[in-house]
């Protein structure tokens, strides 16, 4: 375990170099082939060697503890369930399949199913999105006056199916028929689910729908 | 909201969520989106936002340190369990391979000597 840590540390600053920005303005990121192939590359060296597994890790558990948070709005139960996922993602890995996509959609899916199974137990009880009490430390009443922070606080705030689908979709950077198939829906229904949640996150935000200003246009 | 699908809106609003899933995967791909409507473009200027928000959000390195250590604890107790229960399941198959290959063996000496006995006695009168 003390070399896993060690593993892990060591791994840290390399790790979030596999995201690549698009050129001219755009903001959404997405993989190019290299860097497929450089993933690739490092599930079969921890397919090879446990300890390799640590920049796979360091790769993805910010946006998987993101996910399952989003999801269960509890820090703890996240921090739990992220460790779940990851055991589960090591203990797999020697029957995992290449099949050209990143690691992480494997990961958002057992995730999912985690979180699911979660919620079937007894004693679930999700807090809203402002009763969280670990929202209340310092720290986070900095960051809360972040943007970022209220945008996903807002996120966090939204029903449960919608800001699955936001999560997926925007964060997990995963596609309609990759999120319909986690969810159980039809990939029509997650396209409603995301305009669904961004209108309402428009208009919490304070700007106007879609179809308010298109009455405001014709009116024009 | 469970169960409804697009069929259920108007024809306006699947327009607008068609287009605004199409104008995400334009977004997606660093197309152009110059013929969106203000409106429609403020939701994909939301969806990029909620994006970076998610990608600027990093865990602390005490929090991923533990993420990960209590990663390879689950680990191992899951090997753990599972090296317990094999041993057992082991011993098992190998009493029902080794009991099925017994009695495949006593049948096999069976049938040889009821041919054998065959062979030699069947076609002639035993002798008395």
């Amino acid at each position: 375990m003390e070399r896993g840590r060690r593993s892990v540390t060591a791994a840290r600053r390399s790790a979030s170099a596999g995201w690549h920005r698009l050129e001219g303005g755009a903001d959404i990121a997405r993989r190019t082939d290299a860097e497929l192939e450089e993933e690739r590359q490092l599930i079969l060296a921890a397919q090879r060697d446990q300890a390799a597994f640590a920049p796979l890790y360091e790769r993805y558990v910010d946006q998987i503890f993101a996910y399952i948070y989003t999801l269960t709005r509890n820090r703890e139960l996240a921090e739990d369930v992220t460790a779940a996922t990851f055991a589960k993602g090591l203990e797999e890995l020697p029957r995992f399949e290449w099949r050209g996509v990143p690691y992480s959609s494997w990961l958002y899916r057992v995730a999912s199913n985690l979180v699911a199974r979660q919620r079937r137990r007894p004693g679930w009880i999700e807090l809203g999105p402002g009763l969280a009490s670990d929202e209340e430390s310092p720290l986070d009443a900095v960051e809360k006056r972040d943007r970022a922070e209220e945008v996903r606080s807002a996120v966090r705030s939204l029903p449960d199916d919608q800001r699955q689908a936001v999560a997926l979709r925007f964060a997990g950077e995963m596609r309609n028929r990759e999120i319909a198939e986690i969810m159980g829906r039809s990939e029509g229904a997650v396209k409603l689910l995301t305009f669904r949640a961004l209108t309402t996150l428009r208009k919490r935000f304070g700007a106007p729908l879609p179809q308010e200003s298109r009455r405001v246009e014709g009116r024009m | 909201m469970p169960g409804q699908g697009l069929s259920d809106w108007g024809s306006d609003a699947i327009d607008d969520v068609e287009r605004l899933d199409a104008a995400l995967n334009r977004q997606r791909i660093g197309a152009a989106l110059e013929d969106l409507p203000p409106s429609l473009r403020g939701l994909v200027d939301l969806a990029v936002e909620i994006g970076d928000a998610y990608r600027a959000w990093s865990l602390a390195p005490a929090e991923r340190d533990w993420i990960y250590a209590e990663s390879l604890a689950r680990l191992e107790a899951a090997l753990q369990a599972r090296r317990h229960l094999w041993p057992r399941l082991d011993g098992r198959g190998v009493a029902v391979i080794g009991g099925a290959a017994a009695v495949t063996a006593v049948a096999a000496a069976i049938g040889v000597r009821v041919i054998v006995g065959h062979r030699g006695h069947g076609l002639h009168p035993a002798a008395v």
